[in-house]
């Protein structure tokens, strides 16, 4: 069974993602409110992706990811984020990312995201 | 009395500020060719007493654009900028040499004005699509004025027994030019009605 974490210190919009993520049969679900607990819950359950917020009310997401590159975690992420201005997209596509959505997301985009990045046929 | 919003209320709210200067900020990034930080929404529910302390506007003369909302949710949006802020903005926006702006003449402020509208588009937008139904505003209007004084054009209309949402958080640019503003964005209340519309769909 894979593994999703969602990072967002939105617990309304954690719930949203879950929904999503459940839909596609993924049920093993983790979820961080911060980027310091991002960084412990990955390290501990290693999953198999993160859903990574950027505007993070302590580290932002960028830094996560950054963080997480270099201590040679390569789990996937997609960024799911408010933000949408290019020097931050791609900053984050070269620390390796699977995807970078903007909210508020269509529906549709993120669920064949999802699939895509997980091998969900 | 209003009562407190639950910690679900509070988030959808704070996730609409989130939404709203998230992609006002993307959308200003690229009039201004310029990397915007901002901070999370930060969440207060306050009396009508408690709005001059609680409120955060800069002190001295500021550069404002304000709206209120009109129709099924009443409330306002309000970007403010401090005087120094404003005229760096208005040269980046003019792509003129920082420092060149030290008054605003009628196109600086019809260009301050249109950073205005997208901001308060991006507000309505966000609350629009949440709770399903399209809200409006009154006219945006651009000024100057000292801090206190907006406080009192936020609260005009106000009764002394309202209590108020306030969602504010600040964005900073500072690559070219130091650019420091504040959204704010703030909602009367009783408006918590349309809560529950959101929360169930």
């Amino acid at each position: 069974m894979k593994k999703v974490l969602i990072v967002d210190d939105s617990a309304f919009m954690r719930m949203l993602l879950k929904d999503k993520v459940s839909n596609i049969g993924l049920t093993e679900i983790l979820e961080a409110a911060n980027g310091k607990q991002a960084i412990e819950i990955t390290k501990k359950h290693n999953p198999d992706l993160i859903l990574l917020d950027i505007i993070l009310p302590d580290i932002n997401g960028e830094t996560v990811l950054s963080n997480l590159r270099k201590t040679g975690i390569k789990t996937k992420v997609i960024v799911i984020t408010a933000v949408g201005q290019k020097p931050v997209i791609e900053r984050c596509k070269k620390l390796g990312i699977s995807g970078y959505i903007v909210k508020p997301f269509d529906d549709t985009k993120i669920t064949n995201l999802l699939k895509k990045t997980i091998n969900i046929a | 009395m209003v009562e407190e919003l639950t910690e679900m209320e509070k988030d959808v709210l704070k996730e609409i500020a989130n939404i709203a200067s998230g992609n006002a900020s993307t959308l200003l990034s690229k009039e201004i060719g310029e990397e915007i930080t901002l901070s999370t929404p930060a969440y207060k529910l306050i009396s009508f007493d408690q709005f001059e302390k609680s409120v955060t506007v800069p002190k001295g003369v500021v550069i404002c654009a304000f709206a209120k909302l009109k129709g099924e949710v009443l409330g306002s949006m309000m970007l403010v900028f401090d005087r120094k802020s404003a005229f760096a903005l208005a040269d980046l926006l003019q792509k003129k040499k920082i420092g060149t702006t030290e008054w605003l003449s009628e196109r600086d402020q019809l260009k301050l004005k249109e950073v205005g509208h997208l901001v308060l588009r991006c507000y309505l937008n966000a609350i629009s699509r949440f709770i399903n139904y399209q809200l409006n505003s009154e006219k945006l209007r651009m000024f100057s004025t000292l801090g206190d004084a907006v406080i009192d054009l936020m609260l005009l209309g106000a009764k002394k027994s309202d209590r108020f949402i306030v969602l504010e958080n600040n964005f900073v640019a500072k690559a070219k030019a130091h650019v420091g503003g504040r959204y704010v964005f703030i909602l009367r209340a009783a408006e918590r009605l349309f809560l529950p519309v959101l929360l169930n769909k």
